[in-house]
């Protein structure tokens, strides 16, 4: 997956006088004018993305032809020489893309012209000419040049923060031990893990032993949170729900539960489970239809729908409907705005997006691999970070870290 | 009341997403084409029966891929003599009778009859008719099973299909996220207790090959079984020729004659491979046998191999020996019988020869546990197994496991054929659909978008 093409042209459009890569091609296309080659021309460009390498080029090949060079672009390679000759082209222009502190073009163009009557083993010719040209790299080169996941905003950590041989149902940080350091609690497989920032197990409690919902549900799902050093859950298999405390390395079974809640805290609201389905039904207010989940907190409401949709209610502010939203999607208070951190809506994907949206333009956003499900503010580390429920083809989970930059 | 019109506008003027999914939708019939004998495979013994039986009679719990051990219907739990199966609440029989101990142990009382599979999982039990028969009438909220020696694999192999509670003979009123409704449809049941599958309902059609591959490409049907498979899936549904002491220099005449490689691609077909060890390769048996020596000898007599009629592989497999044999004299008469028969008459004692198909725990040691179970030697069976078990180290057990396994190839008259895979194709829109240990696809969970 690349950036977008609509993220590429706002970057370019964006950017005081003609982009980076503009320049540059602008520079190639004079040198190669210059050589007076057969038309048409072919254009590989090899880069460290096939972001980069595509756009630079499409722009070469269009220069060309306004000079009135026909070019088709194709692919680069060992044998870009040969397909260029499939493609019809007389001439190639060959070049490799390095990015820096300066966008750097070399290569070279040929002919790639067989006469006819050399026979089936033409000797190759040689460049008819070396093409060099640099400058100064922007923001856009730099997007395009990181390829997938490597979003402006976003970096997903290279290492997930734990490996789970089940699914998971739900996800919360919290202090829960009174250091002062938020702990990752999840809850999949019938059980209930306390892991700290390190991804270390440091206790567990099995929800095995709790009378069984009359329709449990199918898929893993339930709601955690932690709060006054209590971890409260509520587990759609399960009828009714518990709080527990860490104590003495030990899950132990506390006062209090409650029902499952949209949000954490004072903001939360009571809801129920759909009976026999992975959704959640507010108990209060005029939205009475299941949702996917969603979150409250400080005056913002995200009710996250069955059809990939999210309506984020904010303070003093209309509703706001978010497209292209899927399960895993969450409230987060970033660099001191809110946002929604979301998840795609796509079926089944083996590499989720996830974006954030706030009240500005759009970050570009991290390509994680899995299955998004649960996503939560919060992560241990340092800057502002996410931890991530991702479903894995497997059968397992994962828990991964996204963060931004500190 | 502004915010709700501004709200429709917003909404409105946004299109939505056709096809979000980000959770299991609910709803649809999933559509299944089996082959004539997948159908008749009445008690799940063959990896595509068990996939199709498992809607309607799930197992224990489920070995994950990666060896963990999932509670579907019960819990496991060790005690100082042995364990104690605890049903989960909520799990009833698909005629509405609750799951609880004395149904489970009546239920394994009856798979012990039939099944040489369910005979060596529940083996390292002590004094496992009385156990059962006594805790067939209590009702205690555990079954407990004490243990006449360690037996640290035993969690793998109650989960072992063979061993999925059904009530009565029928075979038809197990505890599954379906229940029957009729012949060939199911229902999902809401309170089965891992949550009722996403579709309302499943449907069976038995075809024949190219019909039920024609339905599958024009996607009348969403999963075939019976076709197809992945040649990289574990495979351990392993076939054995056991013998009795008379029949041994038969079996030594076949033994110089017998090309498994030949076999398997000319009479079983894929996804399958020659297993010339006690265990597949999948479990760390050799892949290829050690050259027989000498050359094929001659015999004479008649004699009876005992075969599963509806199984084509082994019909087919039983001619050829037949052809083998009868290239080195000896007179092999077949004796077709259906796979509940074959265990019966084999035990009570007919045939001098027979093939046994078992579907072997994804573990060496509860494998080699079902390869002595057909050796026939209960008390040499269980010494052995006494041994391993008292290994708690699950590698090492295992190693131990593969070097015994070597060891007693020659002794036990029990000569390994063949091991296959599960032959089944899915239509790729499916979602969710995972293989557990034992190779075997997860039809429970499936949806699509």
């Amino acid at each position: 997956m690349s950036p977008g093409p609509a993220l590429v042209a706002a970057l370019l459009a964006a950017a005081p006088g003609p982009s980076a890569l503009e320049a540059l091609s602008e520079q190639l296309r004079a040198q190669v004018v210059a050589a007076h080659p057969e038309p048409p021309v072919a254009v590989a460009v090899e880069a460290s993305s096939a972001a980069l390498a595509e756009t630079t080029a499409a722009l070469v090949a269009t220069r060309l032809g306004e000079s009135g060079l026909p070019a088709v672009v194709i692919g680069s390679g060992e044998d870009a020489a040969a397909r260029a000759r499939s493609a019809g082209a007389r001439s190639l222009v060959r070049l490799r893309l390095q990015v820096a502190a300066e966008v750097l073009g070399a290569g070279e163009l040929r002919s790639v012209w067989r006469n006819f009557w050399a026979g089936r083993a033409a000797p190759e010719t040689g460049p008819t000419r070396v093409l060099s040209a640099a400058v100064p790299v922007d923001r856009a080169t730099q997007l395009l040049a990181a390829g997938p996941g490597q979003g402006a905003g976003l970096v997903l950590d290279p290492a997930p923060l734990a490996r789970l041989p089940v699914r998971t149902a739900a996800l919360a940080t919290g202090d829960l031990d009174g250091d002062g350091r938020p702990e990752v609690a999840v809850l999949a497989g019938g059980e209930v893990s306390v892991l700290d920032g390190a991804g270390s197990l440091l206790a567990r409690h099995s929800l095995l032993d709790l009378p069984p919902a009359a329709t449990p549900a199918r898929e893993p799902f339930g709601t955690l949170c932690i709060g006054e050093g209590r971890l409260v859950v509520a587990w759609a298999r399960a009828d009714g729900s518990l709080a527990l405390r860490l104590q003495g390395g030990q899950l132990v079974r506390g006062t209090g539960g409650g029902a499952p809640t949209l949000g954490c805290g004072a903001s939360a609201e009571p809801a129920s489970f759909a009976p026999g389905a992975a959704r959640l039904v507010l108990a209060r207010g005029p939205e009475r239809e299941p949702l996917w989940g969603g979150d409250a907190r400080a005056g913002h409401r995200l009710l996250l729908l069955p059809d990939g949709t999210a309506r984020w209610f904010q303070p003093g502010s209309e509703v706001r409907v978010l497209r292209d939203v899927g399960a895993g999607a969450a409230l987060v208070s970033w660099r001191g705005e809110m946002r929604v951190a979301a998840s795609s809506a796509a079926a089944a994907p083996a590499e989720d997006r996830l974006r954030l949206v706030g009240p500005g333009p759009e970050e570009p956003s991290v390509a994680v691999p899995g299955r998004i499900l649960q996503v939560c503010g919060g992560a241990p580390g340092p800057g502002p970070a996410l931890v991530l429920g991702l479903w894995t083809a497997d059968g397992g989970s994962e828990l991964r870290v996204v963060r931004g930059p500190p | 009341m502004r915010r709700g019109a501004i709200l429709v506008l917003l909404a409105a003027a946004a299109p939505l997403e056709a096809r979000a999914a980000a959770r299991a939708r609910d709803g649809g019939t999933l559509r299944l084409a089996v082959l004539p004998e997948v159908r008749a495979d009445r008690w799940g013994e063959t990896p595509e029966g068990a996939a199709l039986r498992e809607l309607v009679a799930a197992p224990l719990c489920r070995v994950e891929g990666g060896g963990r051990v999932q509670p579907v219907l019960a819990s496991v739990q060790r005690t100082a003599d042995g364990v104690s199966v605890v049903p989960r609440p909520g799990a009833r029989f698909s005629s509405g009778a609750p799951l609880g101990t004395a149904e489970l142990a009546q239920a394994w009382a009856r798979a012990v009859e039939r099944s040489p599979v369910a005979r060596a999982a529940l083996g390292p039990v002590r004094e496992l008719a009385p156990t059962l028969e006594q805790q067939s009438r209590g009702k205690a909220a555990g079954l407990l099973l004490p243990l006449a020696h360690p037996w640290p694999d035993l969690e793998v192999s109650l989960c072992h299909p063979a061993l999925a509670p059904v009530l009565g003979d029928g075979g038809s009123d197990g505890v599954g996220p379906y229940a029957p409704d009729g012949a060939e449809r199911g229902r999902a049941v809401p309170a089965f207790p891992e949550g009722r599958p996403h579709p309302d309902g499943f449907l069976v059609s038995t075809l024949a090959r190219r019909a039920a591959q024609r339905a599958l490409e024009t996607r009348s049907a969403q999963v075939l079984l019976g076709d197809g498979g992945e040649a990289a899936a574990p495979a351990l549904f392993a076939t054995y020729l056991v013998s009795r002491p008379q029949a041994r220099p038969m079996v030594s005449l076949l033994e110089t004659r017998l090309d498994r490689p030949a076999l398997v691609r000319s009479f079983v077909g894929s996804p399958a491979a020659a297993m010339p060890g006690l265990l597949p390769p999948s479990l760390g048996g050799p892949e290829r046998s050690a050259s027989a020596g000498g050359s094929p000898g001659r015999g004479s007599g008649t004699a009876l191999l005992l075969y599963a009629a509806d199984r084509p592989g082994q019909r087919a497999v039983a001619q050829r020996l037949q052809i083998l044999l009868r290239d080195a004299g000896v007179s092999l008469r077949l004796g077709a019988r259906t796979p509940e028969a074959l265990d019966r008459d084999w035990r009570a004692g007919q045939g001098d020869l027979a093939l046994r198909s078992v579907l072997l725990p994804p573990v060496p040691a509860a494998a080699l546990a079902v390869v002595l179970e057909l050796a026939g030697d209960p008390g040499a069976g269980r010494r052995e197994l006494a041994g391993l078990g008292a290994l708690a180290d699950e590698r090492e057990r295992a190693a131990r496991t593969r070097e015994r396994a070597l060891q007693l190839a020659g002794a036990l008259p029990v000569v390994p054929l063949y091991v296959e895979g599960l032959r089944a194709r899915l239509d790729p829109a499916l979602v969710d659909v995972r293989r557990d240990a034992f190779g075997l696809w997860t039809l429970d969970d499936a949806w699509w978008p």
